[in-house]
């Protein structure tokens, strides 16, 4: 079995708490008044994520179970979107597809990042020494508080409703990948949905 | 299993319900909108197309209320949104279906306590037989009107709309980078206002204190697992 680059006694919640908000910290820093569109922001952002995630090593499974729940999950949360679009007569009217690439991988590498510190690093630092429940009531939490900077307070119940859904994902399957792959999905969702 | 996934989803549930913007928004990177289309563009700003205007013909109910529907305009992402909720308009007698049209146009008297920032848009509901009225009480029944600024400075703008040729504001809030919604109880003229006394605190680049504190605090948490490690191996 591959070990942790660095023991897991020393990367204790408290310290990737700390490295989350220095994390966001950095991503406000560097977007200005672009916000959450800033991809170089967010680019940097997902970097210093990812760097956590490779010394923490969560557990990763790639599987043909993890994906479909992770597509599942995925699903409901675009659910209300697509409510929208079939029942209010909105006559859909998606972005163009010109320039969809570029900013989907850019969407897929940040969604991945913060899937793989918080429901990955985070998520298995938290349950070892609280259980499952507290890890995803952690991780929720700090899945609103990322996006409060950007949005403002109001979008604190649903982000952490989200993140409750996707804490549950990880759950169920057992690794990070899944609900990455839900993030992921209602992320490019929202290109041809809101 | 099914306890968990059950409170997942009924947290959700309850989340959707209460989200204060029409349709919940949770984050990703912002898709690239196109620039800002002015009525009567600032110097400096880019030579585009004119704005488009926002239209819908929204279907009735036997009793006179307007089915759902969005009006949109055509940029990208739409600098104009119009959503009449299920019941929250009334058409004339006679009437087979309303109009609803947010058109872009040019400043009637500029507000005396800030800026227009974008256009103002004049938001109709009419008929063949008249306009029609708003009747829909309370957030959920009244349409919401939301507008994208030209840029996602903060603070962000107001909203603000005509009574009686006096602008007043609307509660506002920020729903994306650049997006503001309000709850639009009334037809007429509507615009983002940037406040006289709400100076933009970002200049709208990088806030290098806030860099280098996030960095600063990256370095430290390094140094100490540096340290850690050091005395992990030294113990063994």
């Amino acid at each position: 079995m591959t070990q942790p680059v660095i023991r897991r006694s020393v990367l204790t919640p408290t310290t990737l708490a700390v490295v989350f908000a220095a994390a966001v910290t950095i991503r406000v820093a560097l977007s200005g008044a672009q916000g959450a569109a800033s991809r170089g922001a967010g680019l940097v952002f997902a970097l210093v994520l990812a760097v956590t995630v490779v010394a923490c090593h969560p557990s990763t499974r790639v599987s043909a179970r993890a994906i479909a729940i992770g597509l599942a999950a995925g699903a409901v949360l675009v659910l209300p979107a697509l409510l929208h679009v079939v029942t209010a007569n909105q006559g859909w009217r998606p972005t163009p597809a010109g320039g969809f690439a570029g900013w989907a991988v850019v969407t897929a590498v940040v969604a991945t990042a913060e899937e793989g510190f918080l429901r990955g690093a985070l998520y298995d630092a938290v349950a070892r020494r609280r259980g499952p429940d507290v890890a995803i009531a952690v991780t929720a939490l700090a899945f609103g508080l990322l996006h409060v900077p950007f949005y403002g307070w109001h979008v604190l119940p649903l982000d952490v409703a989200v993140g409750i859904c996707l804490g549950v994902t990880r759950w169920v399957a057992g690794t990070w990948t899944a609900p990455a792959v839900a993030h992921v999905a209602a992320d490019l969702a929202g290109w041809w949905l809101l | 299993m099914w306890r968990r996934v059950l409170a997942a989803v009924a947290a959700l549930t309850l989340a959707w319900l209460i989200a204060p913007a029409a349709v919940p928004i949770y984050d990703g990177v912002g898709n690239p909108d196109e620039p800002y289309r002015y009525v009567n563009p600032p110097a400096g700003a880019k030579k585009t197309p004119p704005p488009t205007v926002a239209k819908a013909t929204l279907s009735l109910t036997a009793a006179g209320l307007n089915n759902a529907a969005y009006a949109n305009s055509a940029e990208v992402g739409p600098q104009v949104v119009y959503y009449v909720p299920n019941g929250a308009l009334k058409a004339p007698g006679g009437a087979t279906g309303i109009t609803v049209t947010a058109t872009p146009t040019p400043p009637p008297s500029p507000p005396t306590d800030g800026t227009i920032v974008g256009n103002v848009y004049r938001i109709t509901a009419t008929t063949p037989n008249g306009d029609a009225t708003i009747v829909g009480h309370g957030v959920t029944q009244l349409p919401t009107l939301d507008m994208r600024a030209p840029s996602g400075k903060q603070p962000g703008p107001v909203f603000e709309h005509v009574v009686n040729g006096v602008w007043q504001h609307s509660s506002t809030l920020r729903i994306g980078v650049d997006i503001y919604q309000t709850s639009a109880a009334a037809l007429g003229d509507w615009a983002l206002v940037q406040l006289k006394d709400q100076p933009g605190k970002s200049s709208g680049g990088i806030n290098i204190g806030l860099l280098a504190a996030g960095i600063a605090v990256l370095v430290v948490v390094g140094l100490i697992v540096a340290i850690r490690l050091s005395r992990t191996r030294r113990a063994r």
